[in-house]
């Protein structure tokens, strides 16, 4: 039974129907036919591929007639290179103007480097999920420890592309700056650079008090106690405790104390519940709360406290030694620095510090491993590094270290002032523990701890409590870790003491300024 | 097999690229994270381990999971009981005629346009205590001590994060009121008020009735956003990263924490699926009891 209306609908809709496919057929095949011109375009603008090398062939090739036309030059090999924000030198940015991936692609027309650039803080997880996709991405790529330690299957080991280092050139690199590149027994590249944590002081502030630079860590908090004046915006001490990048003072307050994050078994087992580690962090919960600033909670590493640095508003600070540059800067309120090691406890030890260490590998997915080797191998020499910390400003746009190796070290131009007080202070803290700890889960681990650092300083729990609570989820994670890493990592420390009396020597062959006494 | 229609058949075709995108970028991970949720995976070893139920039985005992459920409900409540009245309150002010009404009401929607992790770095710098000019104002007039922190305080952190998320979906819930409001019939509003109705009286009896199924929708959507919509993850990552300590910790941002910076892609995508089933048996819930009440 059909309705005079439903049939006038159906009707109508069978007509509509036929409107609409027809319509639909015209701007599909108008679709069609633009991206056919526009195809013919693009075809007719790119350059036409080179002509393919003839076959070889046993019969004697005719005499070559010479002509006046040059052979059309090679297509330039295209490197991407992968590396980090704070290393700014490193793509072109600094002070200097030195440009280094400009100069090498200068020298060598037949590369062409790609400079793709993230933040530190974003690198673990980008480089992961890169990784993990298996496809080209990079030729040359950060690593720093931890980093190569969790990620070693998907990077090239140098002895795979049958490039092995010299026992002098692995000698020549320092003991905490090959664990950036090195992972149980291979090299996979070489190391950009080293930097220590250490205590900076406006000297102006200690001078006027007739407060000497801490030698020991009771020392510090008289010191601390005598120009903290939070009433005038003034702190005595200041450093990021956010985290995020907690464990850098973390380690210096740990190893001040004569502790270690892991013990020596055959798992590394991970200990933040030791005496020593609870003390470090009762140690931070004391200074944050009667000489920081309350906000310093908030902030991240001293890249957020630096304005306090900058602006004269705190009086000791830790970090590497890069902020003493801020006396270059004619604005700023620090005129006079001192900068020297971390002050142990008496009686415990004289220091202890915390080690960073970057460099640049080769991804298994690299197109032009041999290309990138030899670009890791000139961001390694010595001219760029010792370039790199001449290019050392204050702002942390660009971190500039010291170099990686001990032979660069002794550059004349490190000699002058005011790159002598960084080396000096640098290589200082060299001869105390500074061990960062790298090893695969290093992101897992540091991702409880230094969260339950900050509920020690916020009081959300006691420093026991907290280091407990971070102990027991740790040992989750290494039974994780020792399943499917297997332990034996490298722990630079022991061959950073057979290096102290080189240290000593790098030290002397620095000249002092009359008006920065460093004690020793 | 029954042939299609003609026009099911049209459909198909035109929708097809759509059917498409939906398997590969929806329907595909879907089933693929349930995958992962069965076993042990990590970005550093893609061999999966078959582990079954461990992680739903790991995650029954975490005790992070369970602050995060917490500290995820409490924003969610905090959420919901203050940024739909607040939309509410908004959409009343905006129903009325005043000058210039037009140019507010794009204002208003600035705050819904900016992307979460702009308004997220935005507000970081604004009510940061180191450098922000809002806490440093009201510090200079008195009201609050020098260096006051907000997002380093655990006990008010999370508060934080809450009026971020608010500043940002108050217009978003004022606009669906507001269209909830334009459809109310004026001649009931103009009857009320000829047999002396008050305007308290008038909202209680004739407007808040007449916009329940608005109001359902925006405590939904407000639960969705809380807890699992991208904004919850950025305003959380862009300010706080989860500090101090876990206390802004939400569950969105710990699945994503575990499975990328924790390494463990199994385990995070298992808190992602429960997270996802607590949001539809949220909004499930929430639609039974208003259309029982209906």
């Amino acid at each position: 039974m059909t309705d005079d209306i439903s049939t006038g609908k159906m009707k109508n809709l069978s007509e509509q129907k036929g409107t609409d496919r027809r319509r639909f057929l015209k701007y599909g095949a108008g679709v069609v036919v633009v991206a056919a011109a526009a195809a013919a375009g693009y075809y007719a603008l790119t350059p036409p591929p080179a002509p393919p090398t003839p076959t070889p062939t046993t019969t004697a090739p005719p005499p070559v007639t010479p002509t006046t036309t040059a052979p059309p030059p090679a297509a330039p090999t295209t490197l991407n290179f992968y590396t980090t924000g704070h290393m700014g030198f490193m793509y072109d940015v600094g002070r200097l103007g030195w440009k280094p991936v400009e100069r090498y692609m200068a020298a060598n027309p037949n590369i062409k480097i790609n400079t793709l650039v993230d933040s530190y803080f974003d690198v673990y997880t980008k480089e992961g999920t890169t990784f993990a996709a298996g496809t080209y991405a990079w030729d040359v790529a950060y690593v720093w420890g931890a980093i190569l330690a969790e990620y070693a299957k998907y990077f090239t080991p140098l002895d795979e592309m049958g490039v092995t280092l010299p026992p002098e050139r692995i000698d020549d690199i320092v003991p905490y700056s090959r664990n950036a590149i090195s992972y149980k027994g291979h090299f996979y590249g070489l190391p950009r650079m080293l930097e220590m944590f250490t205590l900076l002081a406006n000297a102006d502030v200690l001078d006027a008090k007739g407060i000497p630079f801490p030698t020991t860590y009771e020392e510090f908090l008289e010191a601390c106690e005598e120009v903290n004046d939070p009433k005038n915006d003034l702190y005595a001490f200041e450093v990021g405790l956010k985290a995020g990048y907690l464990t850098p003072p973390y380690l210096c307050f740990l190893h001040g104390n004569g502790g270690s994050l892991w013990k020596d078994d055959s798992m590394q087992t991970v200990i933040p519940d030791s005496k020593e580690s609870i003390r470090a962090v009762e140690d931070m919960v004391y200074v944050f709360e009667n000489y920081m600033d309350p906000s310093a909670i908030e902030k991240i590493a001293f890249v957020e406290a630096s304005t306090d640095w900058y602006n004269g508003h705190m009086v000791f600070g830790m970090f590497y030694s890069w902020p003493t540059m801020a006396v270059t800067d004619p604005g700023s309120k620090v005129k006079r620095v001192y900068n020297w090691i971390w002050p142990g406890k008496k009686g415990v030890v004289r220091s202890g510090s915390q080690a960073a260490c970057e460099g640049y590998a080769i991804p298994r997915t690299a197109k032009y491993k041999k290309e990138a080797w030899d670009f890791i191998q000139y961001l390694s020499s010595r001219e760029v590094q010792v370039q790199d910390t001449l290019g050392m400003f204050w702002k942390q746009e660009n971190e500039e270290p010291i170099p990686s190796h001990w032979s660069y070290m002794t550059d004349d131009r490190l000699k002058a002032y005011p790159y002598n007080i960084i080396m000096r202070a640098q290589l200082a803290t060299l001869k105390y523990k500074a061990n960062r700890y790298e090893r695969p889960m290093y992101h897992s681990y540091v991702g409880i701890i230094e969260p339950e650092i900050v509920n020690a300083l916020t009081r959300a729990k006691t420093p026991a409590d907290a280091m407990k609570d971070a102990r027991e989820a740790c040992d989750k994670i290494l039974e994780d870790e020792y399943a499917k890493f297997g332990g034996g990592y490298y722990d630079p420390w022991p061959d950073m003491q057979k290096y102290a009396s080189r240290v000593d020597d790098l030290i002397n062959a620095i000249p002092v300024e009359d008006q920065y006494k460093f004690p020793f | 097999m029954a042939r299609l229609r003609p026009e099911s058949r049209d459909a198909a075709i035109l929708l097809s690229p759509f059917f498409v995108f939906l398997a590969v970028f929806m329907i595909y991970p879907l089933i693929a994270s349930f995958y992962f949720t069965l076993n042990d995976l990590a970005l550093s070893d893609l061999n999966p381990i078959f582990i079954g139920i461990g992680n739903y039985i790991e995650l029954l005992s975490d005790k992070l999971f369970q602050q995060a459920l917490l500290q995820t409900l409490a924003y969610l409540t905090f959420h919901t009981a203050v940024g739909v009245p607040l939309g509410l309150a908004i959409a009343l002010l905006f129903n009325e005629e005043f000058r210039g009404r037009g140019f507010a009401r794009a204002c208003l929607l600035v705050p819904w346009a900016t992307p979460p992790i702009v308004a997220a770095l935005l507000m970081y710098i604004l009510l940061n205590s180191g450098f922000g000019p809002v806490l440093y104002g009201l510090n200079m007039a008195g009201l609050l001590p020098p260096r006051f922190t907000i997002f380093g305080n655990p006990n008010l952190a999370l508060l934080g994060l809450a009026f971020v998320s608010l500043w940002k979906s108050s217009p978003l819930f004022a606009f669906i009121f507001l269209s909830g409001l334009q459809n109310l019939p004026s001649e009931v509003v103009e009857s009320a008020r000829v047999y002396g109705a008050s305007s308290v009286a008038i909202f209680r009896r004739i407007t808040l009735p007449f916009l329940k199924p608005v109001l359902a929708v925006n405590c939904i959507l407000s639960g969705i956003l809380a807890l699992s919509g991208t904004q919850a993850f950025d305003i959380v990552i862009g300010i706080t990263n989860g500090g101090p300590g876990f206390r802004t910790f939400m569950l969105y941002f710990l699945a994503w924490n575990t499975a990328f910076p924790w390494n463990r892609l199994g385990y995070g995508s298992t808190i992602a699926y429960v997270v996802t089933i607590i949001a539809v048996i949220f909004a499930m819930v929430l639609l039974r009891i208003w259309y029982r009440r209906k």
